[in-house]
């Protein structure tokens, strides 16, 4: 009963975020799902060592319209100096537009709380700035690169990036606003983890989904 | 019953067959405590698997015969390894007559490497043994003893043939002149292989050659005291090929084997026995892979272990039905190899003494230690306390604590490596300092994460272990034997970043950081209604965890991802432990004869649950359905016949009902039929 209870209770929090419905009688924020951002995917082949290889770009995104400001295959980057993007990806990279990154007031945590739980931003000091903040293995980013050191586990014997489950990104936008980001997959067509075939299922494609607060206060629900 | 007991301790040993075929006494085993027991009255759990049913079986190596023993599980990494008490293969020793036998790859002994012709018995110890072996003793000790020279003269010729084209030729000899006996053994074993996925290119099991030769010999001096050389010589040749970018490339792969095992026992007075034994062994192996095309060498890999070790032990009978062993000794081992930058050599000491004592006739008390001196990783001391209670005839009740150690691996210890293509770079403990300091100086370092400084000796991974247990028989015919354990393993060694490179890469050295447990119940109950049938049952429930994912769970830190996509915080009972540990397992036995025909026949069954054998939504542990291997039965059967006084006829089949899954276990042949032909004269 109070299992059920519960279940009720978690599924009425879903739907209330994924169709925007008002929980309360606040402004309605909606949550997006962004499906295979290409984040400099693998299209070449290093004539030295033979390995596939990417462009070592960025695709730019903001999280205020929901689409993406400069992708890594385009010629002119002049936008990447802009503050009109939030978060920025390449292969595992994912940089904020703050800091050492971008002109924006941007900065990131990624806390070990799951992202229905997650209602309030913390507060700006916990929030981490590209070239400032300094991650166990010795880079300074405010999203950790590494396996198991920020959003994503490496596994060695099947080289295989999954997103950690339970991780949820605390994103401060260009602008100085909040949102919450759950990386949901790496690979294009993001296939249940177990399920990922390499050749019909190519690495770098982002999918995730977003809680962005328009009106500037820490509340993500 | 009470004193003869003791007196067994020291004289034992000398008891021929053919005393025993007059008198039934228990068989004796002499891993547990280093002395000649009383099977029954060994007060920590012992399994013997004799000669009897090592023949019955029909199996050709030691991973066939060992996988359906009660309470083992076979556990595949690098080779055919033993899994006992929910340890992978690394921490359970391996001695032949009684010395260690080296050669583990990446931790494992393949079990494949040996035959089992020639073996007298095989006794396996449960639970950690360090207070008498040292390293590895963790699980526990698997001793392999050889036949010693019984026969005035005696030969045996040995012919199987397998499936997949799979041959055994073997002939053992042994004779005896007055004080003087001597055994040989000379065993070949070749396969081709198998191919349980046609659409990868190349065989799923390579073609093998096996050469295994043996000798013991034996000179009795006066007073049950007697000098015995042992020698043994193993070779094997594995030949493979794989596709690699869409070219075929060949792989061998050699190995080879030796040891020489020189050993005094001297019965100095009729109280104290001396024994002196010097082992010396080596193993090497060598890998190549070639392009086929052209034969362009793609990777190679050579590896050299060498192990000395002498050791002097006395055993004196002391008043009041105790027996005192104490002994010490000293290890030298080199190694050189493609990933180690120079020979090593280093050298160990170490001292042992264990007491054992009947205060009551219904009370035994076996205390010891052993400690352990190297160069390069602390200190150790191991101690363990064993009791037996023996209430009436028909129960026994065995408890005992002790310490077990695995030594720091020779990589964790000395390995220098570089990954040309990665960049990053692994140095093992001791040679840390120097090559930082070498790295910094060559200015490839950005920055350390640690005070280079506090990387210092590594401990030897370590375990505290409880076992209770003991046996009961309800009535002549049906013994049931419990025991359950818990083994509390800390200081697990694993790499961690210290410092980044230049190029982005990493530096790692070895850090003691990990701990589990293992604990769980294992059971088995025998019954024999009459004598030609025979009934054994076992069962083995067992729970692993790492003590840092229990934390994390309990903390709440932990989820999971469904395949809906959704999160989930991991409860307790969400975790699967630690992987390739079934929590449930059980093995059944069958044998009997069938009078009117001459044959006699074995069914034996081995039943697994499931177990984990990887991670899939990211969190590291298992625990989605998806992130297990189902559970599953195998069955072998064996029939034999004999033709007449010295011909023996045996055949069967290995995996009966022909389990197969070729993607989560390619290391599971289809079903197997042999026949074998034994000679004796």
């Amino acid at each position: 009963m109070r299992i059920g209870l519960l279940l009720a209770a978690f599924c009425f929090t879903l739907t209330a975020c994924d169709s925007g419905s008002t929980l309360r009688e606040d402004q309605p924020i909606e949550a997006v799902t962004i499906r295979d951002l290409p984040a400099d995917p693998l299209t070449s082949t290093d004539p030295q060592t033979g390995r596939p290889v990417g462009t070592g770009r960025y695709t730019f995104f903001s999280l205020r319209t929901g689409e993406i400001v400069l992708r890594y295959d385009e010629a002119d980057r002049s936008d990447s100096a802009s503050t009109a993007w939030d978060l920025a990806f390449q292969g595992t990279h994912i940089l904020i537009n703050g800091g050492s990154s971008g002109p924006g007031q941007g900065g990131a945590v990624v806390l070990n709380v799951p992202f229905e739980e997650l209602t309030e931003a913390p507060t700006p000091d916990a929030l981490r700035i590209d070239g400032q903040h300094e991650c166990p293995n010795g880079v300074r980013r405010a999203i950790c690169p590494g396996s198991d050191q920020g959003w994503y586990h490496y596994d060695t014997s099947t080289h295989i990036i999954t997103p950690i489950p339970g991780r949820t990104i605390v994103v401060r936008t260009a602008d100085g606003r909040y949102a919450k980001v759950r990386i949901l997959s790496y690979y294009k067509g993001a296939p249940d983890p177990g399920q990922i075939n390499p050749e019909t299922n190519p690495a770098r494609y982002y999918t995730f989904e977003y809680v962005f607060q328009p009106d500037g206060s820490r509340r993500l629900q | 019953m009470f004193v003869p007991l003791l007196l067994l301790l020291v004289t034992l040993p000398q008891v021929g067959p053919d005393t025993s075929k007059v008198i039934p006494l228990p068989p004796v085993v002499i891993t547990a405590t280093r002395s000649a027991r009383a099977l029954t009255d060994v007060p920590v759990p012992v399994q013997l698997v004799t000669s009897a049913t090592i023949a019955r079986t029909g199996a050709a190596r030691l991973s066939d015969l060992l996988a359906e023993q009660p309470g083992l599980l076979i556990f595949e990494d690098h080779g055919t390894g033993l899994m006992m008490q929910g340890f992978e293969p690394d921490y359970t020793l391996f001695l032949i007559d009684g010395e260690p036998i080296i050669g583990r790859t990446a931790g494992t002994l393949d079990l494949d490497r040996f035959t089992v012709q020639g073996l007298e018995r095989i006794e396996i110890v449960r639970g950690p043994t360090s207070s008498l072996y040292g390293s590895e003793a963790l699980a526990g000790v698997v001793n392999l003893i050889r036949r010693p020279p019984q026969s005035p003269l005696a030969a045996s010729l040995h012919a199987r043939t397998e499936t997949h084209q799979t041959y055994q030729l073997g002939t053992t000899a042994e004779m005896r002149r007055g004080r003087f006996g001597a055994s040989f053994l000379l065993d070949h074993y070749r396969t081709e292989g198998y191919d349980l996925a046609p659409e990868v290119y190349g065989p799923t099991a390579p073609a093998l050659r096996d050469y295994t030769a043996d000798a013991l010999l034996r000179w009795d001096l006066t007073r049950r005291s007697h000098v015995s050389l042992a020698g043994r010589w193993h070779h094997q040749r594995r030949q493979s090929t794989f596709a690699l970018q869409g070219l075929v490339h060949d792989e061998q792969h050699r190995q080879s084997d030796w040891s020489l095992h020189p050993r005094l026992e001297l019965q100095a007075t009729r109280r104290l026995r001396l024994e002196a034994s010097g082992y010396a062994s080596s193993y090497t192996t060598h890998t190549q892979m070639t392009r086929q095309t052209d034969g362009a060498l793609y990777s190679q890999d050579h590896f050299t272990q060498a192990y000395r070790k002498l050791e002097l032990r006395a055993q004196q009978l002391l008043s009041d039905h105790q027996l005192l062993t104490v002994g010490s000794g000293a290890i030298q081992e080199a190694l050189q190899g493609d990933r180690y930058d120079r020979r090593i050599s280093t050298y160990s000491g170490f001292v042992f003494v264990q007491h054992e004592w009947a205060p009551r006739p219904w009370l035994e008390i076996v205390s010891g230690f052993r400690f352990d001196a190297h160069r390069d990783y602390s200190t150790r001391l191991s101690p363990r306390l064993a009791v037996l209670f023996r209430p009436a005839d028909r129960y026994r009740l065995r408890a005992s604590i002790g310490s077990g150690f695995k030594a720091p691996e020779f990589r964790q210890r000395y390995l220098v490596f570089t990954n040309a293509a990665a960049g990053y770079s692994v140095f093992g403990v001791t040679r840390f300092q120097e090559e930082l300091r070498r790295l910094q100086e060559e200015g490839q370092i950005a920055q350390l994460f640690i005070d280079p400084q506090s990387v210092d000796m590594l401990r030897p991974e370590n375990s505290v272990a409880l076992n209770l247990g003991g046996e009961i028989t309800l009535f002549t015919g049906l013994t049931l034997t419990l025991n359950a354990f818990h083994n509390e393993v800390r200081d697990l060694i694993d790499t961690q970043p210290v410092a980044q490179k230049t190029n982005q890469a990493f530096v790692y050295t070895y850090f003691n950081v990990e701990r589990l447990f293992t604990r769980g119940l294992e059971s088995t109950l025998t019954f024999t209604p009459w004598n030609s049938l025979e009934f054994a049952f076992s069962y083995q429930y067992l729970e692993t965890a790492d003590r840092d994912v229990l934390e994390a769970i309990e903390a709440g830190q932990l989820f999971g991802r469904a395949p809906s996509g959704r999160d989930y915080r991991l409860r307790r009972s969400d975790y699967g432990g630690l992987l390739g540990r079934s929590r449930h397992s059980g093995t059944v036995h069958v044998r009997g004869a069938v009078p009117l025909a001459g044959l006699q026949f074995t069914l034996r069954g081995i039943w697994r649950s499931r177990y984990g054998y990887r991670d899939v939504d990211g969190n590291g542990v298992v625990n989605r359905p998806d992130e297990y291997v189902p559970g599953y039965s195998l069955w072998h059967v064996t029939l034999e016949r004999a033709l007449n006084r010295h011909l023996k006829l045996q055949g069967g089949a290995f995996n009966l009902f022909n389990l197969k899954r070729p993607a989560l276990m390619p290391f599971q042949p289809e079903r197997r039929w042999f026949v074998t032909f034994t000679l004796d004269v």
